[in-house]
């Protein structure tokens, strides 16, 4: 259960200042009917358990999908197939995506038919396969990520002059449908796979960024379409608000036709998998069980939750916008600010991402200092809508482009890992809940407002909440790149010590143990190697040494990686000598390395001193098969030591 | 500080943080942590998938003396010795320090090890697998944490180099019943064949929070 209950735990965790402030304003300010309190308490029910049964779905299921896909791409043997699969990819996880058939058919009513609205879905797919492709190879080939992103969003810019305001909204607001709960995190699991795969120094940077070049996929497509066709208004009328009746009804009403919509979305995704699977990836039984529990968890969770959102969250949002914007319009601004702020933190994708990053980074960078930031951009850029909504003098394009100049710039000075972040949070948080609560509280303020338009401005809002946490998560990645600078500034003053070797050589396994900063691995692997030991296995983890970064008053530890060696005790001396030596694990708090004592099974052989040009099979020894199993254990056997007596040194 | 304990604490996310705090007031210098995932035993939950609980190991290295007080403050402040609190042990190890060589180790002590900590280094995805063999076997529980090997160049479209993905499992049982988990694991494995992983064992010479252990516990009271 611990996993389930975790998950409720998390999720109820960001659920409830939802609650407690729609309550709040429904009991002091708006006074909706009491259905409708008892329509949003259901909602909230459902939300809970459906997030926390997808969010189980998506560690389960999409993950481990998004694993294999990955691998399958980056151990292609042509450029051609890497194109292929990638394009595919991007292609066939958005075109499924309902909110993307809703806007499509929003987008044909009010192109009067010129424009099919299965037109504007293929369209849309296709530039995000497209981007996804450049994405993985940009990932693959090690080019610079922020001048990727600084490349598409100056595309983006200059798309931008030739259309109109409205199709400008239009275009952020597909952008926002197609990084959907489900899209984003199979893209999330996808891009983290790859970067495993590709490893290196930057594989930490790479896990990060590809649902921001995602979701410029849309926008180039859309606009393009916008200039080719010349399509340039959208005259569309916003659908009338009808509140729903009744507490139960809205619930089965929505309830078959998310599941369903959700079953569309999941099936292309999945069927590749399985055709993948039989031919290629063949996983074992074990684990093919595990993914398919963890698809029907996806597909329940999803359908439960949005089920919850649509009938409690939607009334509420267009509800409470309407009775603000008519009795207390001054107070637009500030619940557009508080709702912003929390509500984000109940997005699916939100909770995903806050995931992998405590998984990518071993827990180093905090989910919650992302959360927080996050929450920030999202309160001030639904505040600055509400702002927009009452001042029609204020345009979209004022937030707009100054924010993404600087996101732009700042992503050059900013810290690597946190550039991804903060370009992915923009699609990572215009998901389901600001599409729906959100969107309804600005058009239902917006529907009030007699300067306002509905549709220009509602949609202004994803623009927005796709904006400012890339801009505000950038912000705090260039202060973190600093307040880092500094500190290894002040590392690299203490004096380093020349170090001597004792001799001594001990006839035993030793479990030689390093810890080093990220990245330094390969480099300890390689000496190692260099003095005499075998494979390595290395753990990704955090480490405190009392000189942490802080940030908001939440430590940012230093990251590390762990390598496990076994080695010959008779070399175990050597190896930890040159390591010592070559990575300087001597000092403060930049690493160490120290030995204990095992017996090993499976092992190749031991690799003994000298004999580090020989070639592991030309010394697998017999003696070290299974049935050496015995000097295993207990420890005390080192009577029988496990090095055969006749290896000897034998300098070539 | 070159020589003395090596103390793995394994408890649940989020709070190994606290713990290395705690840790450093009272002498350690610096400890490391990952995160890596546990196992619990309910059929049920296993059904539904969801037997897997969040971890977070903490690896802290000190001086014998002050092992002592570390424990200590395990027991009272973190409740290590209650049931789903966690578990921590410790392997005796050797600091590499030029400045301060010492002698080996003291296999004397080793010798009367009363545990073991089996660890399994294989391929992603097996860890689970290797638990149910070791549950089998009699082991009460264990971590899975997450590891690469070194990286191998290879020949793709792409010059990258792969680095396999590991699951790395990490068992503590008594000595006594540890040679059958791990002949189990090794055969039922196959770890004979060539890369399929590795097995091996350190020696555990405290332990706090095991099952055992309150099993033993429970027939005082």
């Amino acid at each position: 259960m611990n996993l389930l209950r975790a998950k409720i735990n998390e999720v109820s965790r960001s659920l409830l200042p939802v609650m407690a402030l729609v309550l709040l304003l429904a009991f002091t300010l708006v006074k909706p009917d009491a259905d409708m309190i008892f329509r949003f308490l259901l909602g909230a029910a459902l939300l809970l358990v459906g997030l926390a049964i997808f969010l189980l779905g998506v560690d389960l299921g999409m993950n481990p999908i998004g694993d294999h896909m990955a691998r399958e791409v980056a151990t292609s043997k042509t450029g051609f197939k890497v194109a292929l699969l990638s394009f595919l990819l991007g292609f066939l996880v958005t075109v499924a995506e309902p909110d993307l058939l809703i806007l499509g058919n929003q987008v044909e009513a009010a192109s009067g038919g010129s424009i099919s609205a299965m037109t504007m879905v293929y369209l849309v797919s296709a530039g995000v396969g497209v981007l996804i492709m450049l994405g993985t190879f940009r990932l693959l080939r090690g080019r610079s990520y922020p001048l990727f992103m600084g490349l598409a969003y100056l595309g983006i810019f200059v798309l931008s002059l030739f259309v109109s305001e409205e199709f400008l909204a239009i275009s952020f607001d597909s952008s926002g449908a197609t990084t959907g709960a489900l899209t984003t995190p199979f893209i999330l699991a996808l891009s983290a796979g790859l970067s495993r795969i590709k490893g290196g120094k930057t594989s930490e940077e790479d896990t990060f960024g590809m649902v921001g070049v995602m979701s410029a996929g849309p926008m180039y497509a859309l606009m393009l379409m916008s200039i080719i066709t010349g399509q340039k208004s959208i005259q569309g009328e916003a659908a009338a608000f009808m509140p729903q009746q009744g507490i139960l009804q809205p619930v089965l009403a929505f309830l078959p036709k998310e599941f369903f919509g959700s079953l569309l979305a999941l099936l292309p995704l999945s069927a590749l998998f399985f055709l993948l699977n039989a031919f290629r990836f063949k996983a074992p039984w074990r684990e093919l069980r595990r993914i398919i529990k963890g698809l029907v968890y996806t597909l329940i969770g999803l359908a439960v939750f949005l089920t919850g959102v649509y009938a409690g969250f939607l009334d509420m949002g267009q509800v409470i916008g309407r009775v603000l914007a008519r009795d207390h319009s001054w107070l637009l601004p500030v619940v557009g600010f508080l709702i912003g702020m929390i509500v984000v933190l109940v997005e699916p994708a939100v909770i995903v991402l806050g995931q992998q990053i405590e998984d990518t980074t071993g827990g180093r960078i905090p989910g919650k200092i992302i959360k927080v930031t996050l929450s920030v951009g999202v309160a001030l850029a639904v505040m600055g809508s509400m702002v927009r909504i009452m001042v029609p003098e204020v345009k979209l394009w004022y937030f707009l482009l100054p924010g993404f100049l600087v996101a732009v710039l700042l992503s050059f000075r900013a810290d690597p890992v946190f550039v991804g972040i903060a370009y992915d949070a923009g699609g990572v948080a215009s998901g389901p809940m600001t599409a729906t609560f959100v969107l309804a509280f600005a058009q239902g303020a917006a529907d009030v407002v007699p300067t306002a338009n509905v549709l220009v401005d509602g949609f202004g809002v994803i623009a927005m909440v796709a904006m400012a946490p890339v801009l505000s998560l950038m912000i705090v990645g260039a202060v973190f790149r600093r307040k880092e600078q500094a500190l290894t500034r002040k590392e690299e003053k203490r004096v380093k010590e020349p170090v001597t070797l004792p001799a001594g050589a001990i006839q035993f396994y030793d479990c030689l143990v390093a810890i080093v900063s990220r990245g330094l691995a390969e480099r300890a692997v390689e000496v190692a190697r260099g003095a005499g030991a075998g494979g390595a296995t290395i753990l990704h983890g955090r480490g405190g040494s009392g000189h942490d970064i802080k940030l908001f008053n939440m430590e940012i530890q230093k990251e590390k990686e762990i390598i496990f060696w076994l080695v010959d005790t008779r070399v175990s001396e050597a190896v930890a000598g040159s390591l010592y030596r070559e990575l300087d694990l001597g000092g403060g708090g930049s690493g160490a390395v120290f030995m204990m004592p095992s017996g090993a099974m499976g092992l190749d052989a031991p690799v003994a001193i000298g004999s580090r040009e020989e070639t592991p099979q030309e010394m697998a020894d017999p003696a070290h098969e299974p049935s050496t199993a015995e000097d295993l254990l207990p420890p005390g056997a080192e009577a029988e030591t496990p090095l055969p007596a006749e290896e000897p040194v034998e300098p070539d | 500080m070159t020589s003395g304990s090596c103390v793995f604490a394994i408890v649940d996310r989020g709070k190994a943080n606290d713990l290395l705090h705690r840790a450093q007031q009272i002498g350690a210098r610096r400890g490391t942590i990952f995160l890596g995932e546990g196992t619990m035993s309910s059929r049920w939950a296993d059904w539904l998938g969801i037997s897997q609980t969040q971890k977070e190991v903490l690896l802290i290295a000190l001086p014998d003396d002050a092992v002592e007080g570390l424990y200590a403050m395990m027991r009272e402040e973190f409740q290590l010795h209650k049931r789903y609190k966690g578990i921590a042990f410790s392997v005796p190890y050797r600091a590499f320090d030029p400045k301060h060589p010492t002698g080996p180790l003291d296999f004397g002590r080793m010798k009367e090890a009363p545990h073991v900590c089996l660890m399994a280094v294989l391929k992603r995805g097996l860890g689970e697998e290797c638990m149910a063999h070791a549950k089998a076997a009699g082991a009460r529980g264990g971590t899975i944490l997450h590891a690469h090997g070194a990286g191998v160049p290879q020949d793709f479209y792409f010059p990258l180099v792969i680095e396999p993905q590991k699951d790395i499992v990490l068992i503590v049982a008594p000595r006594e019943t540890a040679p059958r988990i791990r002949d189990t694991v090794y055969t039922r494995m196959r770890l004979e064949r060539k890369g399929s992983g590795i097995l091996f064992a350190l020696p555990v010479v405290r332990t706090l929070g095991l099952y055992e252990q309150r099993q033993g516990e429970r027939a005082d009271k």
